[in-house]
């Protein structure tokens, strides 16, 4: 089988369908890296990752995940083997020319298929800012499973979601009793699990494992960073200490003047975040 | 006034304004820890303990290695959702001033419908800015009340006009408390005023106290500033 045709279909097609696309790049220069995590979804083994033949990543167990890393876009050839065994060890799976674009936040996933059989998909993380009091839920169907649909405290937040889709939606931050349906049933495949939508996160939630043995299970990967401040403070709404000689006159003398000076202040005394 | 008058009070403020804030920021803390979100999302991958140590399959010395891989194989760890529950942030519950005689309850609330912070419909509470930083955290602590309603008049926040620079502000957080010195008090006209760092989330800990102040326009939103105190930990 040809796995990295395979593959770069599946990259160009994840990308493609990404709505948000490279959310940090600024339009006037292509970014040269992109921000890359790994995932390890397969059930029981244990495996290192090589990529153009150095060793990327030892003793890779499942259910584990990498901070981000930057990488410079271009082509990678990917190849994991039974730990221990090498650069020229026996590949588990690999894939030659895997793509990494410019100005993305990417999620390279070792995971089982519908069918069950090992598979590569590279996920873009929609890190675009989120509004205040808002979370992002971000949910991806990797596991060999039939298709699935997600409920949030019963009610089907994502349906008929197939390995290995995605999908995502920014919701009120707090706390869902998040669980895992068979497709357009009530027949639960994994939780229900107190699932906390972190203000300002993207939280992005893996179903992955093997239906048939039995191991299902929720993984979770956390993008922060991206919140945003309210657009206002209130403060008063009856308009009688605007006309009432209130406290410290001098304040109000200030005027314009101290308006100006106290932006000035605050924009000199933080730095501002760059995503 | 002349536009010489004029730019010569723009020069002065400007002047005053770089001295401000070279006060400020020498009296802030100090520390590092001011940090942009780049480098807090995507922190290089820490280095191994067993530097120089055999890693299987690594290149023998005097090969190179590909300089756009990283220098060390990834951490890892457990993406399990059971091991990455959110940490609560201690919400502070209760803030007294002497120097202008206020003590008002402190609730934690997030952001209202048309995506302002929310607060208390009563000028005798405080509200915390929930999705923020605590005063035990990093960051800005942003507590903010309303200076006045229509059915209650003048509440006591109006008095926060009269704080002066060394005034202690005292916040209850669990049983223990966070005493803060007032650096600045300053009315800014609220399209002037820089949210992101009224509610920065990283940074040196500090109080950001805010209400309402200014002239008041029912046709533009109701008043046209908020006076802002920031206050500094001296713990």
């Amino acid at each position: 089988m040809n796995r990295t045709a395979r593959l770069a279909a599946l990259v160009g097609a994840t990308l493609l369908a990404a709505p948000f696309g490279p959310a940090t790049a600024p339009a006037h220069s292509a970014p040269a890296t992109s921000e890359v995590s790994v995932f390890h979804a397969i059930p029981n083994i244990v495996v290192d990752v090589y990529a153009n033949g150095e060793v990327l990543l030892t003793d890779f167990e499942q259910g584990a995940l990498t901070d981000p890393v930057t990488l410079p876009k271009g082509e990678y050839d990917l190849k994991l083997v039974n730990a221990g065994d090498g650069p020229d060890g026996k590949a588990l799976l690999s894939a030659d020319n895997f793509p990494v674009p410019g100005g993305a936040n990417l999620t390279v996933v070792a995971h089982l298929n519908a069918d069950g059989e090992a598979i590569i998909t590279p996920f873009v993380n929609n890190n675009a800012d989120i509004a205040a009091g808002q979370a992002r839920l971000t949910v991806r169907h990797i596991a060999a499973a039939p298709n699935v649909d997600v409920r949030a405290d019963g009610d089907v937040v994502f349906s008929d979601l197939a390995n290995p889709d995605q999908a995502e939606a920014d919701v009120p931050a707090g706390t869902v009793a998040a669980d895992v349906t068979l497709a357009g049933t009530a027949d639960v495949a994994i939780g229900p699990e107190d699932l906390e939508l972190e203000e300002g996160v993207n939280t992005i939630v893996y179903a992955w494992g093997n239906a048939d043995g039995g191991e299902l299970a929720l993984a979770v990967q956390k993008i922060d960073g991206i919140d945003s401040a309210p657009n206002a403070v209130p403060g008063g709404t009856g308009g009688d200490a605007a006309s009432a000689a209130v406290g410290n006159a001098g304040v109000l003398a200030l005027g314009g003047g101290a308006a100006a000076l106290l932006t000035f202040v605050f924009l000199r005394l933080t730095t501002r975040r760059a995503h | 006034m002349s536009s010489r008058a004029r730019a010569a009070i723009v020069a002065v403020a400007a002047l005053f304004g770089t001295l401000l804030t070279a006060v400020l920021l020498n009296q802030s803390s100090g520390s590092p820890e001011v940090s942009t979100g780049a480098t807090d999302l995507f922190p290089a991958a820490e280095p191994t303990s067993s530097v120089g140590s055999p890693t299987p399959g690594s290149p023998t010395a005097g090969s190179t290695r590909d300089p756009r891989l990283p220098a060390e194989p990834l951490s890892t760890f457990s993406a399990d959702l059971q091991d990455n529950r959110p940490e609560q942030t201690k919400p502070p519950t209760r803030l007294t001033i002497a120097a202008v005689d206020l003590d008002l309850a402190v609730r934690p609330l997030g952001v209202d419908k048309a995506g302002a912070m929310a607060l208390p419909k009563t000028v005798r509470e405080l509200s915390w800015y929930k999705f923020g930083s605590g005063p035990l955290d990093p960051g800005a602590t942003v507590i903010a009340g309303h200076v006045d309603t229509e059915s209650e008049g003048i509440g006591p926040l109006a008095r926060l006009a009269g704080l002066e620079k060394g005034d202690r502000i005292k916040v209850s957080v669990g049983k223990g408390q966070v005493t803060y010195e007032v650096d600045v008090v300053r009315q800014v006209s609220k399209s002037l005023l820089d949210l992101d760092a009224l509610f920065a989330r990283s940074g040196p800990r500090k109080l950001h106290l805010v209400t309402c102040a200014g002239a008041y326009d029912a046709d533009r939103g109701g008043y046209q500033a908020n006076l802002v105190v920031i206050g500094r930990p001296v713990d």
